[in-house]
């Protein structure tokens, strides 16, 4: 343990300085207030012994700079014959004892024992009700958040009730007003009427109400998805399924769409799949984003989907030879609406929700999904799902 | 082994707690130290320089106690007090007994 010994007198620094490094102590000596407190500053120690009447700088004045250096610092007032008075007043001011001159060796050593016990409880406490304060504050703060996602997730899910309910209201509406708008044609044709080239027009527009319709249906559908996911709201099965079939359904939906882009598509999923316990309506959500997003993004060339087992898990690879995927985006293309942000540089296929659904949805069966991409030169996606896992869906 | 010494001496290791090696090392601090001490004090107390006679007078009441002179360290709180209550009267009085004990005790710690 390291004291600072400050005192004018050179016989007590001698005495002192001797027998504490006798009993174990590192001692150090100043013989000014100034001295003092610049060592303070400059060092650590455990405990100083403070002369209380030098002169220049008397003991309250250094004992008050110091202080203002460590408020915890414990500080014993070596008083002379006679002083009592001056020894009182600083125990007022937070020294945490005194000591007569001359001191009885053996009872410096107790006080000083005692004044640093005393000062390292005393930090200890300050540092565990800090410490309570910021888990406080992290708690309320935590509690907060929490409040405030939960708000956010009966938000959207509310909003896209209301929301779905007019659409589906619209697309009833736009096809019952095509039929009958494609009737009075025919019967007006029938009837020799002209105005041909006016009822395509309006037909293309009606056909466009209900297309844009449709679409904004999906988008609205994807936000409640997501926020159903999102909030746990429902509840994932956990079935034995065969994942091939899934892939296999949607293989055959995509083939023709492919194929009217004119990409060359293949797929090849092993036979001896072991099952996997999931959730086949959500799963084939994944598959088909996947799919969905190949199609998107790639204009020329080839999109291959491989299914195969590896150890204890189905790999699912889905390769295209698309525009591909900067490196520094990787990560955030699972982010909610990470599309939104191209909308002034480049056109966007979407809002963006498709990659965040299936990397929910595969979390959910205790999987991964990743990708691998460079620009120009195409992307792969990998979803990994356990064969066996524990957790519930 | 004079009685004035065995009693400084008996007095200090009561809380020097039976160093004899450094009674004699803060008697000879003491006797290197005090005639530099009792000159500035004379000069202090003759120019009525009352603070200078109050460090001065503390700085040898300290030194009194540590070697056990207690009679020496009792003139010098004495002349300490005249001085921080500005009685310069008392000043040379304290001041003339005070150096009375000093050479005694310079004395009897020469004789080690």
């Amino acid at each position: 343990m390291n004291i600072l010994v400050v005192d004018d007198d050179e016989m007590i620094r001698m005495v002192l300085e001797e027998k504490l490094q006798e009993m174990g102590f590192t001692a150090t000596t100043a013989d000014s207030g100034p001295a003092a407190i610049s060592l303070v500053a400059d060092n650590s120690y455990d405990a100083v012994l403070l002369d209380l009447k030098m002169p220049g700088m008397d003991g309250i004045e250094t004992l008050q700079e110091l202080q203002k250096i460590d408020h915890c610092l414990p500080v014993i007032m070596v008083s002379s014959f006679g002083d009592i008075a001056s020894a009182v007043q600083a125990i007022k001011m937070g020294a945490y004892e005194f000591v007569e001159k001359p001191p009885q060796i053996s009872r410096i050593v107790l006080t000083l024992r005692r004044a640093i016990e005393k000062a390292t409880l005393e930090r200890e406490v300050k540092q565990l009700a800090k410490n309570l304060e910021e888990t406080d504050v992290l708690r309320s703060a935590y509690e907060k958040l929490k409040e405030l996602d939960q708000m956010k997730t009966s938000f959207i899910a509310s909003v896209s009730h209301e929301l779905r309910t007019p659409l589906t209201s619209i697309i009833g509406y736009a096809e019952i007003v095509r039929i009958k708008f494609e009737r009075m044609v025919a019967d007006s044709s029938a009837a020799g009427g002209s105005g041909v080239s006016e009822a395509t027009q309006i037909n293309g527009h009606i056909e466009r109400l209900i297309s844009e319709t449709k679409r904004l249906a999906g988008l609205v559908e994807s936000v409640l998805e997501l926020a159903q996911l999102e909030s746990g709201t429902i509840e994932l099965k956990q079935e034995p399924l065969q994942l091939q079939k899934i892939i296999q359904s949607s293989a055959r939906e995509f083939a023709m769409r492919f194929a009217d882009k004119g990409l060359s598509f293949t797929c090849q999923v092993d036979d001896d799949l072991p099952l996997i316990q999931g959730d086949d309506y959500y799963l084939a959500k994944v598959v088909h984003n996947l799919f969905s997003n190949a199609l998107k993004f790639t204009e020329r060339g080839t999109v291959a989907c491989r299914v195969r087992a590896t150890g204890k898990m189905i790999m699912i690879t889905l390769s295209d030879s698309g525009k591909g995927i900067a490196p520094g985006l990787h990560k955030g293309i699972f982010d909610k609406f990470s599309q939104i942000g191209d909308v002034m540089t480049d056109k966007p296929k979407g809002i963006g929700l498709g990659l965040p659904i299936a990397k929910m949805i595969v979390a959910r069966h205790g999987g991964s999904i990743a990708v691998d991409s460079q620009p120009g030169r195409g992307s792969i996606f990998t979803v990994m799902l356990p064969v066996e896992r524990g957790g519930k869906g | 082994m004079d009685d004035t010494l065995h009693t400084f001496r008996s007095n200090a290791l009561q809380w020097l707690e039976g160093d004899e090696r450094m009674f004699d090392k803060l008697s000879a601090l003491f006797l290197k130290n005090v005639p530099q001490q009792m000159a500035v004090l004379s000069a202090a107390v003759a120019a009525n320089d009352l603070q200078g006679a109050e460090l001065q007078a503390h700085a040898l009441k300290g030194a009194a106690g540590m070697i056990g002179a207690l009679e020496m360290r009792n003139h010098a709180a004495a002349l300490e007090t005249a001085a921080m209550a500005g009685e310069t009267e008392l000043l040379q009085q304290h001041f003339k007994a005070l150096a009375d004990y000093v050479a005694q005790v310079t004395e009897a710690l020469s004789r080690t």
